[in-house]
């Protein structure tokens, strides 16, 4: 049975998490801000992985202090890439726009994953559908 | 993680929120790895502090009442309750008995309409959906 919005990403190493959640605080910040809805963002994606509470404090700290990509995709195991690219998507689309600094970081990501543009087009088209998706459920509610 | 209006609600509002979804988790006497995963996403979305999370956590072991959650609990925050305790509820594939009564209740509470809850599992089918064809696309790069 599938179940709702478990993730691959959930099984892989802390290590791994830690470097999957340390690339959406570099892409968030890449603009040289992280704002609120980024942040709220980027602590729901580190909650429904299920990283270590005590593990998240490190990874807020890197907003300060950010790491370098290159290095982070060296380490991580390269299957899990093509996640933190969607991840990614979604995170720089939350506070409405794509920045272009952003922007040229996910396709840093985009290459790194071997995703080709069209195929990149079709992850901002998959994020633009969530967030209809996701505001439906705001006029079901009257709000 | 994917932009919400949960975040801008006073913090007091938030915790209130965050109360209910831990009482929502123990409704079928189970939690599974999915309903915290959804449940530990819930917690990110808010931006609760540190200290409330240890709080709400703590209530997943003792789970407040449902009288005692919606007790003076803000609308805004009731309606996004709701709906986000029928994405937890739904988590683990299946929605039961107990637990839709409970989100009939919640409903009614708040006022909303008769087929509110019906509405919301609708939405929350079509948000797996989308997460399925997220899922699909990702998985087309390693062919």
């Amino acid at each position: 049975m599938n179940y709702l919005f478990t993730d691959p990403l959930g099984d892989c190493s802390p290590g791994d998490k830690r470097i999957y959640a340390s690339i959406l605080i570099l892409v968030a910040s890449a603009d040289g801000e992280l704002v609120r809805e980024e942040f709220s963002a980027i602590e729901a994606l580190m909650g429904r992985i299920l990283i270590h509470p005590e593990a998240r404090v490190d990874i807020r700290n890197l907003v300060n202090d950010p790491p370098d990509l290159d290095e982070l995709l060296m380490t991580i195991d390269s299957s899990l890439i093509k996640f933190v690219l969607r991840d990614a998507a979604l995170v720089a689309a939350v506070d409405g726009d794509y920045d272009a600094a952003e922007l040229k970081l996910i396709k840093r990501l985009a290459t790194a994953a071997g995703v080709k543009d069209n195929t990149l087009k079709e992850i901002f088209d998959w994020v633009n559908s969530g967030l209809a998706w996701h505001n439906q459920s705001l006029n079901i509610l009257g709000l | 993680m994917l932009p919400d209006i949960i975040h801008k609600l006073p913090r007091d509002e938030r915790f209130a929120y965050a109360r209910l979804l831990a009482f929502m988790t123990r409704v079928d006497n189970e939690l599974s790895v999915s309903e915290m995963a959804m449940f530990e996403q819930r917690l990110g979305n808010a931006l609760l502090s540190p200290k409330q999370r240890e709080m709400i956590r703590l209530a997943l072991k003792n789970p407040p009442t449902l009288e005692s959650c919606l007790e003076g609990m803000g609308e805004e925050a009731g309606r996004l309750a709701l709906r986000d305790s029928v994405l937890m509820a739904a988590a683990d594939g299946t929605v039961d008995e107990d637990e839709r009564e409970v989100l009939e209740e919640i409903a009614a509470h708040f006022g909303l309409v008769d087929d509110a809850v019906e509405q919301l599992l609708q939405w929350t089918v079509e948000g797996y959906n989308w997460m399925d064809s997220g899922f699909e696309l990702l998985n087309g790069l390693s062919e």
